[in-house]
């Protein structure tokens, strides 16, 4: 976990600890509606800068909380620590079974539901929000190693360091600005961090927009 | 709104556990490890391993274990490539740290054609086996310890002796077999005045000095039987001893004209029983030189070796006729004859007579004369 987004969740739960005693009862322009549906698209970056897509459903319980359901896949979450163990593997297998090159990828498919706070902005088109959620997350780890001298199962066992997948608990936090355009439609510009509870560990750093509609 | 407040007092209390988690600057590393083979490398493929050399250590480059701590390592070795009968299983060996493991393995039966593999095992997952790699084990030879024959302890040698041993025993498909002659001026060898290899002679094998022993000095020898192809040697012979003396009459011709005149057995006793007649009035005299048998019109060198080989017997102390007998038994075959008092007290050779002067047979004179029938 980054300094960055530490300090971007530190700012998150301050902010939501004061706000939301502080303007818990004043209506913004979001409130209206009965909720949303949304499209994101995002970069994931963390070791490796990747793509996620998703869609992101919410219902308004009370004027300013709603409550959302977020699912979506990220393409990878290649970790430096995977990274390294595949470069050794490979490195290796070249003494044995010739030239190896190798391909690593960490896709995600998640979904969480959580609750969603929008500040109250009078009269404004934008309406920032901040997010907390928990889910489920299943986090896959392909590994394939080509050799010039065929096949490398004679040469390596591969264990779940590599290879493999594993579903786990993941908890999720997310701010953003969901923006008004017209009485239907809406944009959301947005940030989210999840933290999936691998073995290993997993964080998943997500930043990009959403379209949708308001209904 | 009491609600509401709880609820982002949540969420900030979930997010504040997160940032916590940030305070972590590693992630322990979960799951099972990923293993390679190990790479053999001694002994190298198709090795030929003498069976002396035995115990074989087998010696791996380590394997890549993607979590390190642990790894361990199960070397086995059979007598087919397909590791249907194993001979010998080493396992639980700790990885070194220098990035070859090594196991020394129980002695194998010799003569034989082994397969070994190794595998690794850490982290959780064992790794496949590398591939089989071949060596043999040589056969087995035994050599035992050449017997001394000459000089044994307590003889009296001239300053070049010549060590002799018999051939040493042996079982099994020896190769070529040589001899490790030492000298020294110590019981212990601690010192040594000599080290030289030779190679198998016919039964005996021996060596002759080519330089000078100090006078009147006690050596102590040995000799060691070295089967080089297999690395197979034998125990050291028994230790002998020798002392040096002033080369004898016979021998300080011999040197001077460049021949060995006890190349194998050494006679016993010590020499001043005889004396070399050099008086032209009685014979040709004992100085080397080309003499002229004129029955066959032969030009002959005088004196050979028999002649001096016979008169150093008889400087020994041996009578004619025991010089003879221990000439013909003991690798010196000789045609001589003694023809003895009162008629004649000469020994006859093909070309000459050793005539002892006045017929004295004992601390006598011996003169060499050219026969004339």
């Amino acid at each position: 976990m980054t300094r960055s987004v530490c300090a971007v969740m530190a700012w998150a739960a301050s902010f939501a600890a004061f706000s939301g005693v502080a303007f818990a009862q004043s209506p913004t322009a979001a409130d209206d509606s009965r909720g949303y549906a949304e499209v994101v698209a995002q970069s994931a970056f963390g070791n490796v800068t990747s793509q996620s897509f998703g869609g992101e459903f919410g219902y308004t319980v009370k004027p300013g909380l709603q409550v959302y359901v977020d699912a979506g896949y990220v393409r990878d979450t290649t970790s430096s620590t995977l990274a390294t163990s595949a470069q050794r593997i490979a490195a290796d297998l070249t003494t044995k079974a010739g030239a190896t090159s190798y391909q690593v990828k960490q896709p995600v498919t998640f979904g969480v539901a959580g609750i969603k706070y929008l500040f109250p902005v009078d009269q404004s088109r934008f309406a920032p929000y901040i997010m907390v959620g928990g889910g489920a997350a299943r986090v896959e780890k392909n590994t394939t190693f080509t050799a010039v001298n065929g096949s490398v199962s004679n040469y390596v066992t591969l264990g779940s360091d590599l290879t493999g997948s594993e579903t786990k608990g993941m908890v999720s936090a997310g701010v953003g600005v969901e923006i008004s355009l017209g009485s239907m439609w809406i944009a959301d510009l947005q940030y989210r961090f999840g933290r999936v509870f691998t073995s290993d560990g997993l964080n998943i750093n997500r930043a990009g927009a959403g379209v949708g509609i308001r209904f | 709104m009491m609600k509401l407040s709880l609820v982002s007092v949540s969420g900030a209390a979930v997010l504040a556990a997160l940032s916590g988690a940030c305070s972590s600057s590693t992630q322990p590393s979960g799951g099972t490890a990923s293993v390679t083979t190990p790479t053999p490398m001694v002994p190298a493929a198709s090795a030929q391993i003498q069976n002396a050399a035995q115990p074989i250590t087998l010696i791996v480059k380590n394997a890549v274990v993607t979590q390190s701590s642990g790894t361990t390592y199960l070397f086995e070795v059979a007598t087919d490539a397909a590791f249907t009968n194993k001979v010998q299983t080493k396992g639980g060996i700790a990885e070194n740290s220098s990035g070859q493991t090594t196991v020394v393995l129980d002695t194998l039966p010799a003569a034989k054609d082994y397969y070994w593999h190794a595998q690794a095992t850490g982290g959780g997952t064992a790794g496949p086996f590398s591939p089989p790699s071949k060596f043999t084990v040589g056969p087995a030879v035994v050599i035992s310890s050449p017997a001394p024959i000459s000089p044994l302890t307590g003889a009296q040698v001239p300053t070049r002796p010549t060590l002799l041993v018999a051939n040493a025993a042996r079982t099994g498909p020896a190769g070529p077999i040589t001899y490790k002659f030492e000298v020294s001026s110590t019981s212990a060898f601690t010192s040594t005045v000599l080290s030289v290899t030779v190679s198998e002679g016919v039964n005996q094998t021996g060596y002759i000095f080519q330089t000078d022993l100090a006078v009147n000095t006690t050596y102590y020898w040995r000799a060691t039987a070295i089967d080089a192809a297999n690395g197979v040697s034998s125990t050291p012979s028994p230790i002998n001893s020798f002392t040096t003396q002033q080369p004898s009459q016979a021998q300080a011709i011999a040197t001077q004209i460049g021949i060995v005149l006890w190349p194998g057995a050494v006679p016993t006793g010590a020499v001043g029983h005889a004396t070399m007649g050099n008086d032209p009035n009685f014979g040709a005299g004992w100085a080397p030189q080309t003499l002229y048998y004129a029955p066959q019109g032969v030009y002959f060198p005088s004196p050979d070796s028999e002649m001096l080989r016979l008169f150093d017997l008889l400087d020994r102390g041996f009578d004619p006729q025991s010089a003879i007998d221990w000439m013909n038994g003991n690798g010196y075959p000789t045609a001589a004859v003694w023809y003895p008092p009162p008629e004649k007290a000469v020994i006859g050779l093909h070309y000459v007579y050793l005539a002892s002067r006045g017929k004295v047979v004992t601390n006598s004179i011996w003169d060499i004369v050219v026969r004339v029938e």
